[in-house]
Order: structure tokens, then sequence, then C-alpha cells
């Protein structure tokens, strides 16, 4: 019995549908990935060098970012020590650290496992800093991890 | 279609690149974030607070930032960016020094003033990991 043939193609040019559909889905992952790393990371904190840290974290669940992003900086790179920087979490600003600590008291209710990362820029002065170490600690939070860069 | 198609493998080859670019960032991690002003200790808890706890001052003067480390006389640091380094190598020797005769238990205590730096609080803080002591803590600006 004879075999059927192939129906020969009519169509020399090469299907491309489902590949611009795979690139097209990349895109997306990229860009929402992107986004996502943008709600959590303020591009404009200078975070300051360390040597000695750690790549990845023990335990990344529960993970909370803290950004105290400086206002007013200069042309030159310098900000005003004594202006309040802002205080950013998964995109929102808080008002001031009081807000800051009802907050982590919030999240401590919702969950007993939480990490703090604390994105602060390198120039901000101690007095800023401490409250949040502060805040931290009254709501019961005492896993802190400082986000820094090699130096 | 083949013109889309180049400019949307463009697109994603940008993306790619973009996030490889992106340079990782390192974590200092801490236990103990901050001792008294109604920050830690003051719930009741069944873990006890260490019973030694030995000082790290940091002071701001000129423009500069001195550090005091367990009773020691005011070393001066080096900005991060200076080429310079030399006193900051003292200062991180002293503390792995200093670690081979203090136990794990003993707390230590960075108190800064309230005009240092972030970054400078920072570099004591790495250079007490670096030592391997385990229980460090930082006090509210003085």
């Amino acid at each position: 019995m004879a075999r059927a043939a192939l129906e020969p193609m009519h169509d020399e040019h090469v299907n491309v549908t489902p590949l611009i559909d795979v690139v097209m889905c990349l895109i997306i992952f990229f860009l929402v990935c992107g986004q996502l790393a943008k709600e959590q990371v303020n591009d404009t904190v200078l975070i300051p060098k360390a040597v000695f840290g750690t790549m990845e974290l023990a335990d990344r669940s529960g993970e909370l970012v803290i950004n105290l992003v400086p206002q007013d900086r200069q042309p030159d790179g310098k900000i005003n020590p004594g202006v309040q920087p802002q205080v950013w979490i998964r995109g929102i600003k808080l008002e001031n650290m009081n807000a800051l600590t009802e907050f982590l008291r919030r999240e401590r209710k919702e969950s007993s496992n939480i990490t703090i990362i604390l994105r602060a820029d390198q120039e901000l002065c101690y007095d800023w800093i401490a409250p949040v170490l502060v805040s931290c600690a009254q709501a019961n939070i005492h896993s802190v991890n400082f986000s820094t860069k090699k130096d | 279609m083949t013109p889309m198609v180049d400019v949307v493998m463009c697109i994603l080859i940008f993306f790619m690149l973009g996030s490889t670019f992106v340079a990782p960032e390192l974590f200092l991690t801490s236990n103990m974030p901050a001792i008294d002003k109604a920050g830690l200790g003051t719930e009741q808890t069944n873990n006890k607070m260490p019973d030694v706890r030995m000082n790290i001052v940091l002071k701001r003067e000129g423009g500069d930032t001195w550090v005091s480390a367990f009773d020691s006389a005011l070393l001066k640091m080096n900005k991060i960016d200076d080429i310079d380094q030399s006193s900051n190598t003292t200062i991180r020797e002293y503390f792995e020094q200093k670690k081979a005769g203090i136990s794990d238990s003993v707390q230590i205590i960075v108190s800064p003033d309230r005009l240092v730096p972030y970054q400078d609080v920072i570099t004591i803080y790495d250079y007490c990991m670096k030592a391997h002591f385990k229980q460090v803590a930082f006090a509210p600006a003085r």
C-alpha cells in the first residue's frame, strides 16, 4: 500500500508566531520584575560600602525593605544631614518615625517572622538611623539587616 | 514580520543585560537592633540580657569621626574613599586582637554621636563582624 506523502509546504516563510509569543512573555516577565524591584528598592539611596557583607540572607521570608531617602540632595551629591529623610516601605511613603513604629507593629501582629532590610543613604547622620532601629526593637523585631555594597 | 522580530529581540536583550549589570547588594546581619529608649529588653521575655557589656563610642569632631573602643584612646577613622586606610586597618586589627580575649557572651554596644555619618557606623559594624563579635547592638544617638 502506498504511503500518503506529506503535503509540500506552500509557504516558504518560517512560522515565527510561537517565537514572538515566547519572547513577548519574557519581555513581560522582565518588565514586571523590574517594576516590583523598583517598588522595593529606591534608586536615589546611595547605600554604604562594606567589606564583609554576606550575599545571601539565611531567611528571607517576611522580608520588609525600609528605604531612608534623603531630601534635597545637592548637585555634587552631598545632602543636608539636618533634614529628616523620607521613609518608604513597599512603595508607600510614611509620615514620620511614629508611623513607622505603628506600621512595624501591625506587620509583626500579622506575621511572627519578619526580617528588616534597612537601606539608608551613606551620608545620613546616625540621628536618623537610630529611631528606625529603636522602632524595630519596639515592634519586637530583632532581625535587622543593613544593605551595603562591596567596597 | 522580520523587523518586528528584530525589535522585540533587541528589547529582550536590553532587559536581560540590564538585569545582569545591576550590582548585587550585600547584607550585614544583626539580631539586636537597639538597646534602651524603650527598645530592646523592654518586653517580658525569657531571654536574658548579657551581664557584661562593652562600648564602642563614635564621636564626630571637625568633620572627622573618632572611635574609642573598649575604653581605648580616640582613634581617627579614615573616610571610606580615602586611598590611605591605615587608620581603619589599625581599628580593625585592634578589634580582632580584643576579640581573642572576650567571651561570646559579652555584648558589644556601638554608641555613635548623633552627627556620625551612617557610613562610619556601618564600617565599624563591618569590623565587628570581621572580628566575629557575636552580640552587637546599637545605642540610641547620643
